[in-house]
């Protein structure tokens, strides 16, 4: 009954996923240790699996021409791998308390992202999205980023792009379609370095992680292909407040431990 | 310019390799029949036991297949974006992109090396 449930949490972070162009995990970490109680680094691991679903989810329905610039992608990438791997080498010594506080920072960064990207989105055009005339700019600053959401992404098993889309959008100069399908693209990369840090520490525990990432994995393709439809704006809303509620939990659990 | 709509080669085939649905499935499938199985074995508790470890996996197999299969589920889900930016360096040494190349070979290091890093 707890794996069925298990993997209702993750089809509905898959969901939740697709639905705000997030990767999850922003719902998977919070729901593992509020609901199931598991130690925080159990859920990280567990989450990054549940991203690496989704990554896959989403690169089996990309559509042709709608995918990443990978030179970008690769070029930040050398960065946001190093991140991730430190991030999550620091995993293993940061306290459960202070990961949970630093989680719930992140919550509240993701939902103000989330209500910004949902007003931009509705005024561009999808020519404007994905223009094919720019050259990406400030390569330190957009270097320094990808090592911070790098190590974010190891420390707290979220995929990042609340960092990386908008550095790419503001501060590189590059198209907002472009941005999101290179950081949707650059994910899956970053949370693999993180993942194999947790697997060979022992922090993949298969009976947690493998129902959870087969329902973010049912979650994101359904929401890759059905969901698209369905969007409105009261549900983003809605989210940003689960977002939020998550958030206040987590720093309230943190303060206690 | 740094573009893609326009759909240059590489990006095209590294569209193709994205949309290698069978990868995704496989490791889907791998980690649906271990865990079926081991819930025949009867009840567990959480977390449950770890992920059997790389080296070991081949001496598990004979043992303990379930958690072998889930562990090699998620080891294939983790191995795709590795795979893909092994093809991405591979489509840019044959093209003689030599700095994209060498920035990839420089990820593709840093990937193998945090198998070793926990």
């Amino acid at each position: 009954m707890i794996l069925l449930l298990l993997f209702v949490t993750g089809l509905t972070a898959g969901v939740l996923g697709a639905l705000l162009g997030l990767g999850g995990g922003i719902f998977l970490v919070p729901a593992l240790s509020l609901l199931f109680h598991l130690p925080m680094r159990v859920a990280v691991g567990t989450s990054l699996v549940g991203v690496l679903a989704t990554s896959a989810g989403v690169a089996a329905a990309t559509q042709p021409g709608r995918g990443p610039d990978l030179k970008l992608a690769i070029r930040l990438e050398a960065s946001t791998v190093a991140g991730a791997i430190l991030g999550g080498l620091l995993a293993g010594r940061v306290s459960p308390a202070a990961l949970s506080v630093l989680f719930a920072l992140v919550a509240f960064l993701s939902a103000g992202y989330t209500v910004a990207k949902g007003r931009r989105g509705g005024a561009a055009d999808a020519e404007a999205l994905y223009r094919a005339d720019y050259r990406p700019r400030h390569w330190p600053f957009g270097l320094a980023a990808a090592l911070v959401a790098g190590a974010i992404s190891g420390l707290l098993g979220v995929g990042g792009g609340f960092i990386k889309v908008p550095v790419m959008y503001a501060v590189m100069d590059v198209p907002l379609g472009v941005a999101t399908a290179t950081s949707n693209f650059m994910v899956g990369i970053t949370a693999a370095a993180s993942f194999f840090v947790y697997y060979s520490r022992g922090d993949i525990h298969p009976l947690v992680a493998v129902p959870t990432a087969l329902g973010v994995l049912t979650g994101a393709l359904l929401g890759a292909f059905v969901l698209p439809r369905l969007r409105a704006n009261w549900l983003r809303w809605c989210l940003v407040a689960v977002m939020l509620l998550m958030g206040l939990r987590m720093m309230v659990q943190g303060f206690q431990q | 310019m740094s573009a893609i709509t326009a759909g240059p080669p590489v990006e095209r085939s590294e569209e193709r390799i994205g949309l290698l649905r069978w990868f995704a499935g496989t490791a889907a499938g791998l980690m649906l029949v271990g865990l079926l199985a081991r819930l025949t074995g009867g009840p567990h508790g959480l977390p449950g036991e770890q992920a059997v470890p790389l080296a070991r996996l081949a001496a598990t197999l004979a043992t303990d297949w379930p958690e072998v299969a889930m562990s090699a589920g998620m080891l294939l889900l983790a191995l795709l974006p590795t795979y893909r930016v092994a093809a991405i360096l591979w489509q840019w040494l044959t093209r003689r992109v030599w700095l994209e190349a060498a920035v990839a070979a420089l990820v593709l290091a840093e990937l193998l090396g945090s198998l070793h890093a926990g």
